[in-house]
This record gives C-alpha cells, sequence and structure tokens, in this order.
C-alpha cells in the first residue's frame, strides 16, 4: 500500500481500522526508536508511543496532506516526547537534560540496554546538547533522515539543521575527548 | 510420424521431436541472448576476482546492518513487545472512543463565568453615573410594594408599621385631630360589619 492510498484509507471511516493497522504494522518500529532515543527509558517511550499513535487515530482527518504522512507522525511522536521530558524535568524541578543524565547513569542497570562503554559515552555526551541539537543529532547520526524530510518534521530550514548538526557533532567530539 | 508433427489441412510436416523441445530450445536461447546484452562493450573497465560472485551476500549484510542501526544506540526493546503492542494501541483507542464527554465542560464554565463576571463588574466600574444606580434600599421597598400589589396577604396593620420602621417621637407628630369624624364613623361601620359576619357565623 502506498501513502497516498495509506492516508485515503485512514481518511475513510470505513476502512479506517484496517488501515490504521497497516499503519501501525509500518511505523510502529521506527517510531519506537526515534522515541526511546529521546525519553530513553522504555516504559515511557512504550507511553509516549501509544500516546503518540492514539493522537494520529484522533486526528487522521486534521491531516492536510501537505507533508508527508510520515513527517506528520514523526512531528507528533517529536512533540510528544519532549512534552513528556520536560514534564518529568518540572516535576523534579531539573533542567531536560539533567533528567536525561540521571536516566543514563542508570542506564547500565537496566535490562533494556546492551550498549558498550563507548555507545553509554556516546548517549551521555548526547544527553549534554540543547534539546533540539539532540533531535538533529539523533536524526541525522543514527536515522540518517535527510535534511529536506528532517525540515518538515522539525518546522526549521535546512540551514538552521545543518549548523545545528555541525554544532552538536563538534561538542559531542570535545566531550567525548575530555571524559 | 507423430500426428502432432504433422497439420491436417495444409499437409506441412515439422521434423521429429520438434514441438517436444521447442520451449527448452527457446529458453535457452533467451538466456544466451541476455547474458550477451548484459556484458559491457569494450571498456577496458574490470572488476576483482569473484566480485560478482559475493556481491549478492555482501549486499544482505550491508542491508542488514543499515537496518540494525538502533543498536548503535545500545537501546533494546522487550522480548516480543512489537509483537503485543498493535493490540494495546487498538484495545486502548477502543476504550477512549466511548468515554463520555460532558456537554459542557468545566473548561467552558470558567470561560462563561469569566466572561460574566468581567461584564458585570465592568458595568459597575465602567458606568460613570454610579449615583444613579438604585440603592439596596430602594429596591427593598420597591420590591416589597411589587409584593403587596400582586399578592393577597394576610398583613396586620403592626407588622406593616414595624417594616417602616416609624420611631416613637415620629408617631407623636401625627395629629389624630386632622381626622374628620364621618372617616372614622366610616372606618367602624366596615370593621363592624365583618365583625358581625363572623359572630354570626359563631
Amino acid at each position: 500500500m502506498t501513502e497516498q492510498e495509506l492516508v485515503t484509507s485512514l481518511k475513510n471511516p470505513s476502512s479506517l481500522n484496517n488501515a490504521f493497522k497497516e499503519l501501525l504494522k509500518q511505523y510502529k518500529e521506527r517510531l519506537y526508536w526515534h522515541i526511546r532515543k529521546i525519553v530513553i527509558d522504555h516504559d515511557d517511550t512504550d507511553d509516549v508511543l501509544q500516546n503518540t499513535f492514539i493522537k494520529v487515530y484522533k486526528n487522521i482527518s486534521k491531516f492536510k496532506e501537505d507533508s508527508k504522512l510520515y513527517s506528520w507522525m514523526y512531528r507528533i511522536a517529536t512533540n510528544e516526547a519532549i512534552t513528556f521530558i520536560n514534564q518529568r524535568a518540572k516535576k523534579n524541578n531539573s533542567a531536560t537534560e539533567e533528567v536525561q543524565q540521571t536516566i543514563l547513569n542508570n542506564l547500565t542497570a537496566d535490562d533494556h540496554f546492551d550498549g558498550d562503554e563507548a555507545q553509554l559515552k556516546l548517549q551521555k555526551a548526547i544527553a549534554t546538547l540543547p534539546q533540539k541539537q539532540q533531535l538533529v543529532f539523533n536524526m541525522k547520526y543514527f536515522d540518517a533522515i535527510k535534511y529536506r524530510e528532517m525540515s518538515e518534521i522539525l518546522e526549521t530550514s535546512e540551514g538552521a539543521l545543518k549548523a545545528s548538526y555541525h554544532i552538536a557533532t563538534k561538542k559531542i567530539e570535545e566531550y567525548i575527548l575530555n571524559n | 510420424m507423430n500426428k502432432n508433427n504433422k497439420h491436417i489441412k495444409t499437409g506441412f510436416t515439422t521434423t521429429d521431436n520438434y514441438f517436444n523441445n521447442f520451449e527448452e530450445k527457446l529458453l535457452n536461447k533467451l538466456s544466451i541472448e541476455k547474458n550477451e546484452s548484459a556484458l559491457p562493450l569494450e571498456t577496458g573497465f574490470a572488476t576483482p576476482d569473484s566480485y560478482f560472485v559475493n556481491f549478492e551476500e555482501k549486499l544482505s549484510h550491508k542491508i542488514s546492518i543499515e537496518e540494525n542501526t538502533q543498536k548503535q544506540t545500545g537501546f533494546v526493546a522487550p522480548e516480543n513487545y512489537f509483537d503485543n503492542l498493535d493490540n494495546e494501541i487498538l484495545n486502548k483507542i477502543t476504550t477512549t472512543e466511548t468515554k463520555i464527554i460532558k456537554l459542557f465542560s468545566k473548561k467552558q464554565f470558567l470561560y462563561v463565568a469569566s466572561i460574566a463576571a468581567i461584564l458585570v463588574l465592568s458595568l459597575f466600574i465602567l458606568n460613570p453615573s454610579n449615583s444613579n444606580l438604585p440603592t439596596f434600599d430602594d429596591i427593598e421597598y420597591v420590591a416589597f410594594e411589587e409584593y403587596l400589589n400582586t399578592e393577597d396577604l394576610d398583613i396586620s396593620a403592626l407588622e406593616l408599621a414595624d417594616l417602616y420602621e416609624i420611631e416613637t417621637n415620629e408617631l407623636d407628630n401625627i395629629s389624630f385631630l386632622n381626622i374628620e369624624d364621618e372617616s372614622i364613623l366610616e372606618y367602624l361601620s366596615e370593621e363592624t360589619t365583618s365583625d358581625d359576619y363572623y359572630d354570626s357565623e359563631l
């Protein structure tokens, strides 16, 4: 099923449920890993991912098709994940980056992390970055998302994204060398 | 001769087993032509030995690495997590769909209440002729008069006097001498009539 066919079926109440199952099949893993990199913890990711799909289901009629379905869903997932981590930070009365560092410090004891020392260090380095730079770095470095698509998802110009990625890589390099 | 090799009407014949091997021969020919066209023209380019032999294997290996890029993060999802996820989400959607939504939410009520409060306050604050507004005392008397006019009340003169709070010294100022005899007589006769009526009932 092409993306266009999928969108048409999703907007038709009689075919919505089947189309939504197809949507889940196609996107659940991609969105899971995208959210996971932001909120880090598996259970939190599960919550955010489910909320994302519920929002998609409820708002599909409002999807204007001026961007790709994939970009639109990524945008919802990103917003949901950021809202979640910001709320967690507010609750703990600390900055978002601090919350991420705390989760990462407990990560080695986590069953859902099998990375080595270098991977953990990279995650800690990413968590020191401002939110936008984290997003850009994750999307470019791990998911190899094109700047054009990233620009649609994050509603930022390609030039600004390239600059963000450049700064992010410099900062990560510095962190890894000094730690 | 096999009858399949002879066209009955024209009398033309084919060689023995011509049709039996036809498909095989044709396919062989096609594959040779395909291979020939796939060969590059004389460009002088060469590939390393066995490059094409292992190409598919190498490519699929690379694809599998790219597909598993998430592993670079070190994060893993619990076993079977993705298998059960669809049903969990679908269940949640059905549950949220049947949720009863109030006609007026608390939020809407607050909006309406705030607007009403602003209107009432602005009436007092913005109206320069505050002094012309009726006082609570005025409202009390006006309302009371209206009440008396519309309702059939069994209210005594004393109760009425109480309401008007006539001071005792004000009572002194009332001159009973000004009341004409005729009026008193008229009053008494009316009062007596009603009294008589009650007496007769008893």
